[in-house]
């Protein structure tokens, strides 16, 4: 067995594996030697194969107190200990990964050996630690964005898959030698001095993952459109249309008060817009007036 | 009346929403805008008996006239309905 250690935005997780279990590229860019946090504050894992999925799925179970949040991929229920979860992909028969909180900062994760290649993929591993979880704790959330750097701070785009959002990021490569921090996901966190968007070891099918972190600059929630348009997204809309691209466990009514309470700060501190868009330069042009706009008021 | 689903009733930016929370959160996406006297419906649906009580309720506390107020009881009410939010609790089925 080997541990490894790795920070997410200000979160420590410690994973606690057999040496020679695959592990997701994308997750050793957070990498670090030692904790930098005291002891208790680290998110420990103890990871291992296991060939019956089905009996601590059993043994579990048993120990389950209240009722059952059920999904196809994903099952969440309770025990005295803390939260379980039994992981599966969409229309799997079987469970491919079950997670067991132990303790507060303690949790045991068994994957089901025939899922070993499977492991090297980031959603597939880090599914299985309960990430949005454990930063929520550091009162960090994650959005659906394509993140870029922009003159030194953080653009991001957001919009349900299939929008256009890293998309869009590229055009902004292409046409003004920005980059892409992620191309699906950033960590949004509140500093003493402000909002940064932190790295995130997963980035869906874009491929683009780097570990650094900007102060947001801006969030463009965007939507398809044959003409480019900017505009200042407020209120409960912007609510909406965010909510619905920020990580958060439904089921857990604590964790969406907080998400909640968190929204509201960063709407009354981050400027939010709408970005109708289709793909050319006029549509890089138009968000670019309008950020250079603000950063001229806010000068 | 009873509420039969699991929602978080909040004020955020200003507004009133519902957002499904729990094993509802699962089966619901996304939030339920609410007007003023929505989110008092919501919040005294399960103290009253009838929808003559209710529409009582919503004159007693707001300042509109009965017909609007009955109005706004039966469209929310029948929206909670129809969509399983809450289910009726006496057995003739009139609340």
């Amino acid at each position: 067995m080997v541990t490894r250690n790795y920070r997410i935005g200000h979160t420590e997780i410690a994973l606690t594996m057999p040496e020679e279990m695959p592990c997701p590229e994308n997750l050793s860019k957070f990498r670090i030697a030692e904790p930098e946090r005291a002891k208790e504050e680290v998110i420990r894992y103890q990871i291992e194969y296991t060939d019956d999925i089905e009996g601590i799925k059993g043994q579990l179970l048993e120990m389950k107190t209240g009722r059952e949040i059920y999904r196809d991929d994903l099952t969440v229920f309770q025990t005295e200990q803390g939260e379980c979860r039994f992981l599966k992909f969409r229309g799997a028969k079987q469970h491919y990964a079950v997670s067991a909180q132990e303790q507060d900062n303690r949790y045991h994760i068994w994957f089901d050996k025939s899922v070993e290649k499977m492991l090297v993929f980031d959603t597939v591993f880090l599914a299985a630690l309960c990430l949005e979880k454990q930063v929520m704790r550091d009162d960090a959330w994650i959005l659906h964005s394509a993140y870029m750097c922009y003159h030194d701070t953080a653009v991001l785009f957001s919009a349900p898959s299939g929008t256009g959002k890293s998309t869009q990021a590229d055009q902004w490569e292409t046409y003004r030698g920005t980059w892409t921090v992620n191309g699906d996901k950033s960590l949004l966190v509140r500093e003493p001095d402000g909002w940064y968007a932190h790295g995130w070891p997963i980035c869906g099918s874009s491929e683009i993952c780097n570990n650094k972190a900007y102060p947001v600059r801006a969030i463009v929630m965007l939507s398809q459109a044959t003409e480019n348009r900017v505009y200042p997204l407020k209120g409960i809309q912007a609510v909406r249309e965010l909510l619905a691209q920020i990580t958060v466990n439904g089921w857990n009514s604590e964790f969406q008060i907080k998400a909640m309470d968190r929204l509201e700060v960063l709407l009354q501190e981050v400027p939010v817009y709408k970005q109708e868009c289709d793909i050319s330069e006029e549509a890089v042009r138009c968000l670019e007036r309008c950020l250079e706009t603000d950063s001229r008021k806010d000068a | 009346m009873k509420i039969i689903k699991e929602f978080i009733l909040r004020e955020i930016a200003g507004e009133c929403v519902l957002v499904p929370t729990g094993a509802t959160s699962q089966e619901f996406n996304g939030m339920i805008t609410m007007s003023e006297t929505a989110k008092f419906i919501w919040e005294n649906l399960e103290q009253v008996d009838s929808l003559e009580e209710m529409v009582q309720l919503i004159l007693d506390n707001y300042e509109i006239d009965e017909e609007t107020a009955k109005k706004d009881a039966v469209a929310f009410i029948g929206a909670l309905l129809q969509n399983g939010f809450a289910e009726c609790t006496k057995e003739d089925q009139t609340w």
